[in-house]
């Protein structure tokens, strides 16, 4: 159904290839896939460790490590220096823990950091100005870290590794041998922030996740609204006025990729995932129009080609956007009931739940 | 007298060049690296603003040249390396032959923009985005499909045709930021061409400014517009593939203040032009100045065009700036005055 | 799909909400250059010889500087250079109401570089929609045009009253044969508008003292059919067109005087059957100017006021009637004249042209409401015009208003009555 030249497709993303270190990396987290999606930023430490690579991150609550601000920044209510400051505190942690590649779950953090790092590059007295204030405010010193890689670069540079090595499925449909359409959706703030020099392929044909999905079995597919922006925003999804913009966005997206017939959609930013989820159940609530396709990220999509636990380890039953019937198409297993299990074992009961919720607000819990 | 004028590029200006030191019986050797004479000018089968003809224009030339006893030719020439001695030119080709000469005309002409590097638009990846250098092989009429301008995904005949003017000019991010002056000229020609042949044609030209000056020009706009070539002031933003293989194109029509959206046929990147490829290698061996897009310099632009601050080198055609076809003739005449001249005061010893 | 609105109480919305209630989702506003825009756009280039002119349309702008719609600060934005990028491009929206909005002053016509028959192409794209069904009419508009069509006058009145305004006076009978002999062609309005019959009172009165020789048609008269033409009616405006010339031929009067500059460009510009019959139209503003040069009528009472002189667009921007309408009134002794900012050939208009004044046009989005505001600016004691839309258009306005208590809207014949009888 893709009527484009594929040589041409490859050598126009070539043009702009990463380097991306193979080894020490530290792992930074997202504010909000964590809660979420609770499975994606699980499988990260799971994998690293099973590929045998050199990592760190930070546990310690005394450490300093803080949301990296970005998001205050986006929403016009923290100003730059004070990014620059925390970005800063944070890349002390990571050079501290003697890794030199600092590496986000998040796409937003990724952004910044690249944002921080070019700040420094134009700005003559910057880094001397955030020197001083980090090292007045909490004693630390740091350096702009040498690689600024996102992790899903790090699934990017490994893919062949983690298919050989541990993928027990492919992105095919099971029954027919079809490889599965993936519509890939890059974070904003990772391909056009700056698509030559920090975007595995550039921002036109940006190849991180298009690249995982080839290897993967599946093929990418190519839709108008390719580039286009999920519409998250936080000065659009967190105001209220503001949210049918986000809506809209996402909207036209899934417009644009339903005549392509997409299997799935694979993101790479939290944000991304969880408005192209959670969007498609408002937009069919209030158009009617029912687009239905799957959104997962990089790490759970890995997890299950791994044949990793759907529920206990990827966390699908999280996704408003139904993931079980993709899992039928590849033939990876599943059993329902265990979707909603308490630490007992036993299955999840709302009432009791809201017993114990309660319970642990009045400090009985 | 026996000096010899070595003229480096066949193209029109080069044939240009040469007929004119013909005329003063002055012997030209024209070193040209493709198989060919005639330069860019063999591809277009119309010329603006006239829709003269292009081939017939470039054959005559030949015609003309070849039938000079003062005129030689070495076509598939390429220059290995080529030195000054004692006021002679000594040129070293690749074929091992050697060429000595009194004066040296610099007619390499341009190159044409790799729209590749303009991603957003698909060109190479997107069959039915193609370049106005294809645009001029499908209307050519005895190109390859006849002047029939066909989808390139399923060969089926295009009738929803976008423009895109601008594509590599004016542009910083990409390098270019000049005007390659002619290009709204063509693409308006190109334009009048589809619809003169197509009526039920539905072609959108998508500009910046449109820069048609000269005689003859602005009539030439103005009657595209009657033909009903629409025109919309906005700079293309993306072009996207639908699954038919149609492009879809979106712009801001700045004079309506609105996106526009609009799926195509084929889509036509008019690009812009580049000095040739070979002027840093020869302003290096002749110590020439190029300005800061790599055109040569003249040694004055008001007084003394078609030379250069070296003594009995020249320049002419868009090597020195890009022009249209009629200018690039007219530049090969002159200089060719200029060069005998130079050679008639080199002969008389007051060089 | 719930779509935007006020909210509780009244407040505006600015709530995204779901489940039912108020949310915003936001529509794509892309033009879309398809199939349907390019049929639209070969559709209105074969409508029209004198639309291929457009395409000499360069863009300059210089018509929406002219244009008193720009001058408004709502949405009722109408910017003719817009309009015609639109019209060339097939994207012009004929369901919408901007094609209505176009009082037809004629001021971008007046200044384009390229004489882009604007007003012909606004026609030819109304009869489109009008005739055609190619898009939306105004349900005024289409109220007045039937009414013309059935009843002669845009009210659906009887035609049998429209002389009743003039019942009590000795009509002269037929005029033919008398060299000196006047028609007074009144217009719809002055015959049936109780305030603009103030007009034809006045008008019929100041004749009189003149010892002119004048009739009315009566109810021989039809509406003129300007407002047809203008709103794209052709077939209406033919028909109305064939009973007044024919009707006028028999009146016998040579000279034809109107009392609205709308009458009379119709009449000047597009009845072809008058000449052939003799007759020769005039404003009647140029017969009042003439009486009152040869001293057939008098001007005696004072009358105080400072007066601002409202240019009807049809007499200013079309037919170069400027002058005239001023030294009638500077012949009223006592009458401080002053100019408003944009007068002469540069009058803002009333918005009372192109089906204006049929139409309803909320508060602070009309034209009128500017120009109250610059004779406000002058100090005007009277806002004095010659046409009977720009008096329906002003005074509406003004009605009302507290700001334009003191600033009374006259119209020429009204003001000179004054000057004339006690």
């Amino acid at each position: 159904m893709n009527v484009i030249h594929h040589e041409g497709r490859e050598s126009a993303w070539q043009r702009y290839v990463k380097d991306i270190p193979d080894n020490n990396y530290f792992l930074t987290l997202s504010c909000i896939l964590g809660t979420l999606y609770p499975g994606s930023e699980a499988m990260v430490p799971k994998l690293w460790d099973l590929l045998g690579l050199k990592w760190e991150t930070s546990t310690d609550a005394q450490s300093g490590w803080t949301c990296c601000s970005a998001i205050g920044y986006h929403g016009d209510i923290v100003p730059i220096e004070a990014t620059l400051l925390t970005i800063a505190r944070l890349w002390s942690i990571a050079q501290e823990a003697g890794m030199d590649a600092v590496t986000p779950t998040c796409v937003t953090s990724f952004g910044a950091y690249c944002e921080c790092k070019d700040l420094y590059e134009h700005e003559p007295g910057l880094k001397k100005k955030i020197d001083r204030l980090l090292k007045e405010s909490c004693g630390r010193e740091f350096e702009i870290p040498r690689y600024l890689v996102h992790v899903s670069d790090v699934y990017y540079h490994y893919r062949n590794r983690i298919r050989d090595e541990f993928m027990k499925f492919r992105l095919v449909e099971e029954k027919t041998g079809r490889p599965l359409r993936v519509v890939d959706h890059v974070g904003c703030h990772y391909s056009k922030l700056f698509p030559e020099k920090h975007a595995m392929g550039g921002v036109d044909y940006c190849e991180v996740l298009s690249g995982m999905a080839k290897a993967w079995g599946g093929e990418s597919v190519e839709y108008p609204e390719r580039r286009h922006c999920c519409g998250m925003g936080f000065r659009q999804c967190m105001i209220s006025p503001n949210r049918g913009a986000t809506m809209a966005s996402v909207y036209k997206k899934m417009k644009s990729m339903a005549p392509f017939q997409p299997d799935l959609i694979l993101t790479n930013c939290p944000g991304c995932q969880v408005f192209l989820d959670k969007e498609q159940w408002a937009i069919s609530e209030m158009t009617g129009e029912k687009y239905f396709v799957p959104v997962l990220t990089y790490q759970e999509l890995a997890g299950l080609l791994m044949g990793w636990d759907p529920y206990n380890t990827a966390g699908i039953q999280f996704h408003t956007v139904p993931v079980e019937p993709l899992l039928d198409k590849i033939g990876i297993p599943y059993d329902p009931s265990k979707a909603w299990v308490g630490l007992d074992g036993q299955p999840l009961d709302a009432a009791a739940e809201m017993e114990l919720v309660s319970a642990g607000e009045n400090g009985n819990g | 007298m026996d000096k010899r004028v070595a003229i480096i590029g066949g193209g029109v200006a080069g044939l240009g060049a040469a007929l004119s030191l013909d005329r003063y019986g002055i012997e030209s050797i024209i070193i040209e690296k493709s198989p060919k004479l005639g330069g860019k000018v063999t591809g277009y089968a119309h010329l603006f603003p006239d829709f003269k003809d292009g081939k017939a224009l470039v054959a005559e030339l030949i015609d003309t040249a070849g039938r000079s006893p003062c005129i030689r030719v070495l076509t598939n020439a390429s220059i290995r390396t080529m030195t000054r001695q004692d006021g002679r030119f000594e040129l070293s080709m690749t074929s091992g032959d050697a060429v000595c000469a009194d004066a040296v005309i610099l007619t390499c002409g341009f190159e044409v923009f790799d729209a590749r590097k303009q991603g957003e638009y698909g060109y190479g990846v997107y069959p039915n985005v193609i370049t106005a250098p294809e645009l001029e092989l499908f209307l050519d009429p005895e190109g390859p499909t006849k002047g029939k301008l066909l989808r390139p995904s399923d060969g089926q005949p295009a009738q929803r045709v976008a423009i895109i003017f601008c594509v590599g000019s004016r542009n910083k991010r990409l390098g270019n930021p000049y005007c390659s002056r002619i290009c709204c000229s063509y693409s308006t020609k190109q334009a009048i061409e589809i619809m003169e042949r197509h009526p039920d044609a539905n072609v959108t030209c998508f500009y910046m400014d449109i820069r048609t000056y000269g005689r003859g020009f602005e009539e030439m706009y103005q009657y595209a517009q009657e033909l009903g070539v629409k025109y919309v002031r906005g700079r293309v933003s993306e072009c996207s593939a639908l699954p038919n293989g149609d492009i879809q194109v979106r712009a801001e029509n700045t004079l309506m203040c609105r996106p526009v959206q609009g799926a195509f046929d084929v889509v036509s990147l008019s690009v812009g032009m580049a000095p040739c490829s070979d002027g840093a290698q020869i302003a290096a061996w002749l110590d020439l100045e190029l300005d800061p897009y790599g055109f040569f310099q003249a040694k004055d632009d008001y007084l003394s065009p078609y030379k250069t601050h070296q003594e009995g080198v020249f320049l002419a055609g868009s090597i020195s700036g890009l022009k249209p076809i009629r200018d690039c003739l007219s530049d090969g005449f002159s200089a060719g005055g200029d060069v005998a001249l130079y050679l008639q005061r080199l002969h008389q010893g007051r060089a | 799909m719930a779509k935007t609105g006020s909210g509780e109480k009244g407040q505006p919305d600015y709530g995204w909400r779901f489940q039912g209630k108020i949310v915003r989702l936001c529509e794509d506003r892309s033009v879309r250059m398809d199939e349907s825009s390019h049929l639209m756009e070969r559709a209105l280039r074969q409508m029209s010889m004198e639309y291929f002119a457009l395409d000499r349309c360069l863009q300059c702008g210089i018509c929406t500087e002219g244009c008193p719609h720009t001058k408004l600060e709502t949405n009722a934005r109408f910017s003719p250079r817009s309009f015609i990028q639109k019209a060339r491009l097939g994207l012009l929206d004929l369901s919408g109401e901007d094609l209505w909005l176009c009082t037809q002053c004629g001021q971008c016509k007046l200044i384009c570089p390229y004489e882009i028959p604007f007003l012909d192409v606004m026609i030819s794209l109304r009869s489109l929609v009008v005739e055609q069904g190619a898009g939306y009419v105004p349900a005024s508009i289409k109220g007045v045009l039937s009414s013309l069509s059935s009843a002669g006058n845009p009210w659906k009145e009887d035609q049998s009253r429209r002389g009743e305004w003039y019942a009590d006076r000795d009509r002269p009978g037929n005029l033919s044969g008398r060299q000196d002999a006047v028609m007074l062609f009144v217009g719809c309005l002055p015959s049936y508008d109780k305030r603009a019959q103030k007009i034809a009172r006045a008008a019929a009165e100041l004749l009189q003292r003149a010892g002119v020789a004048f009739d009315i048609l009566g109810e021989a008269e039809v509406c003129c059919g300007e407002s047809a033409l203008r709103a794209g009616d052709q077939g209406t405006f033919e028909r109305l067109k064939a009973i007044n010339t024919r009707n006028l031929a028999k009146g016998g009067a040579k000279r034809i005087y109107t009392l609205s500059p709308h009458c009379y460009d119709v009449m000047k510009n597009r009845y072809d059957g008058l000449e052939a019959s003799g007759c020769q139209v005039y404003p009647f503003v140029i017969l009042l100017h003439e009486l009152i040069s040869k001293g057939a009528l008098p001007v005696r009472n004072g009358v105080h006021k400072r007066v601002a002189f409202h240019d009807p667009c049809l007499f200013s921007k079309h037919h170069s009637i400027i002058a005239e309408p001023r030294e009638v009134l500077q012949n009223i002794p006592g009458i401080e004249l002053v100019e408003m900012e944009h007068s002469g050939e540069k009058s803002f208009c009333c918005g009372g042209g192109g089906g204006g004044v049929w139409r309803d046009t909320a508060k602070g989005e009309r034209l009128a409401e500017i120009r109250l505001e610059e004779a406000l600016k002058t100090g005007a004691d009277i806002l004095a015009t010659a046409c009977p839309y720009c008096l329906t258009m002003l005074e509406e306005s003004a009605r009302g208003e507290e700001r334009y208590q003191d600033l009374k809207v006259m119209d020429l014949c009204e003001l000179l009555r004054e000057g004339v009888f006690s």
